[in-house]
């Protein structure tokens, strides 16, 4: 199941069901829909994505806030990651866990601008590097 | 000391100038306990003192004074740490890095955009030379070296190894078991790897993503050359088949070490023994351990351990100092000769420096916690 939205003129959001349902082997939102497609414009606009992938938070006030819980459902997760697969202006997007797998950790330019932004402090800033959890 | 700033720039201090600043804070009757603590780790330690330290007086004198210096906070102002400062270059790595370490007169530098180095042999206008070579461009989380080689913890990559010698340096072993990917570089395990250390020529993978592991090695003479000795691989045993569990664990030199529920166990670890390679030796009790694990580090004077809340060290004693405050970065220096005493904490606007004297006092065979003191290995450092 995908519901599919337009946030932008031409550049549409899915939701996909399976981030959303106990798929096994898939991390799990754990903030509403909405939430999600905000994160997701605050990635598009702010920008924090290059080559058809990005990274967000979900953000309350200046900080960073769980949006969600890794597939073994032992951690929860900071990072959301969206990906532009086909290239076309329709996205998708998961929570990202960099602690399993670094690839999904945002790159050193996005993770110093929400440094900056003081979404993360120093320190969990070296943790999400170094992929080591990191609680809030 | 270098000190990475976040304007990348490097500051370069005089240790020893830094140390003098910090003697003229202090009654110079701690003098002693000035100099061990912060210059020379190495000084109370071996056989030598045993005559010495066997007689309680002496022992309680020299105890005495580490306890004085230890109620005094010394302070260093940014002026006085100006003064000691040899340089202040450009950082000519990508930073933030995840890793770095200082290994035969060079820098390496781990990362996303892979591992890197650069000279720092005092030959250079730099400290640290701004001709940087791309070493691998293998994104990675965690970096050790020894026996010219350099351990890579690449996440869910897996572990890898590259050799830091020229030639073919594993034409003689090349296996089955180990994916090798050229001369230079080969992958140990597809298993996740979140960090690194050395345990004697083998190398231990810590995750917190899967389970740890040791990558086991035999260090044997070549035949018909007695000089030479060759890394050889034995195989990957997991936490599970070390410590008849599996959860986050850590392992440098002789003592492999697990945490679960509030305790910490350690395994002996001895590569050159024929039956007992791993022998139980028993738990720590760490009731403060609340959080996730975030890291974990063995040092001569005891183990140290991240939670969220900041640091737990387990001295050598079994007694527990806690250290509170999320730090930006932290460092103990188990391979150095001078240094081997010493954690050091960086904060948002300070960086403390700890000092840990009591494992002079304490019988290196027998300790639990922390790595036993070797004369023969200091003497090769």
């Amino acid at each position: 199941m995908m519901n599919e939205v337009e946030v932008k003129q031409g550049l549409f959001y899915i939701h996909k069901s399976d981030h959303r349902d106990s798929s096994p082997r898939k991390s799990q939102w754990r903030i509403s829909e909405l939430e999600e497609r905000n994160s997701f414009v605050l990635m598009y606009d702010a920008p924090w994505h290059t080559n058809y992938r990005g990274w967000s938070l979900h953000i309350k006030g200046k900080a960073a806030h769980y949006l969600g819980i890794n597939a073994l459902k032992n951690r929860n997760l900071i990072i959301a990651k969206f990906i532009d697969g086909n290239q076309n202006n329709i996205w998708h997007g998961y929570p990202a866990d960099y602690v399993q797998d670094h690839r999904e950790c945002p790159s050193i330019e996005i993770l110093t601008a929400w440094k900056e932004k003081g979404h993360f402090s120093r320190a969990k800033i070296r943790k999400i590097i170094r992929g080591q959890p990191c609680s809030l | 000391m270098y000190l990475w700033c976040e304007d990348n720039s490097i500051r370069i201090i005089n240790w020893d100038s830094l140390v003098e600043i910090i003697k003229g804070k202090i009654d110079s009757k701690l003098k002693l306990a000035v100099e061990c603590g912060f210059r020379r780790s190495e000084y109370l330690y071996g056989h030598k003192w045993n005559l010495f330290f066997s007689d309680d007086e002496i022992r309680n004198i020299i105890k005495n004074k580490f306890i004085k210096l230890s109620e005094k906070i010394i302070t260093v102002s940014q002026d006085q740490l100006a003064k000691a400062q040899i340089r202040h270059q450009k950082n000519p790595f990508p930073f933030p890095h995840s890793d770095l370490i200082i290994y035969n007169y060079k820098f390496y530098v781990a990362g996303q955009k892979g591992i890197f180095s650069s000279s720092c042999d005092k030959s250079n206008k730099n400290p640290v030379s701004s001709r940087v070579n791309e070493i691998r461009d293998i994104s990675s989380l965690s970096i050790a070296a020894s026996y010219s080689s350099l351990a890579v913890s690449a996440g869910s990559e897996g572990l890898f190894e590259i050799s830091l010698d020229y030639g073919d340096v594993w034409g003689l072993e090349k296996r089955r078991s180990i994916k090798t990917i050229d001369n230079h570089f080969r992958q140990l395990s597809r298993n996740h790897s979140s960090s690194c250390r050395w345990a004697y020529h083998s190398i231990f993978s810590s995750s917190h993503a899967d389970s740890s592991f040791l990558a086991d090695f035999d260090n044997k003479e070549v035949e018909n050359n007695s000089d030479h000795k060759m890394r050889t691989f034995r195989g990957i045993l997991t936490a599970n088949e070390l410590f008849n569990h599996s959860a986050y664990s850590w392992g440098t030199q002789e003592k492999l070490c697990q945490i679960f529920h509030k305790k910490i166990k350690v395994v002996k670890y001895n590569p050159w023994g024929k039956e007992e390679r791993f022998t139980d030796i028993g738990e720590l009790d760490v009731q403060q351990l609340q959080g996730n694990i975030i890291s974990a580090e063995s040092a001569l004077f005891g183990y140290i351990i991240e939670v969220d809340s900041g640091l737990i060290v387990i001295d050598s004693r079994g007694e527990t100092f806690i250290i509170e405050g999320e730090p930006v970065n932290w460092r103990v220096f188990p391979r150095s000769k001078y240094y081997e005493n010493q954690l050091h904490v960086v904060y948002d606007d300070r960086l403390e420096i700890y000092s840990f004297n009591d494992d002079y006092f304490v019988n290196q065979e027998e300790k639990l916690s922390g790595l036993r003191y070797s004369e023969w290995q200091a003497n090769r450092r």
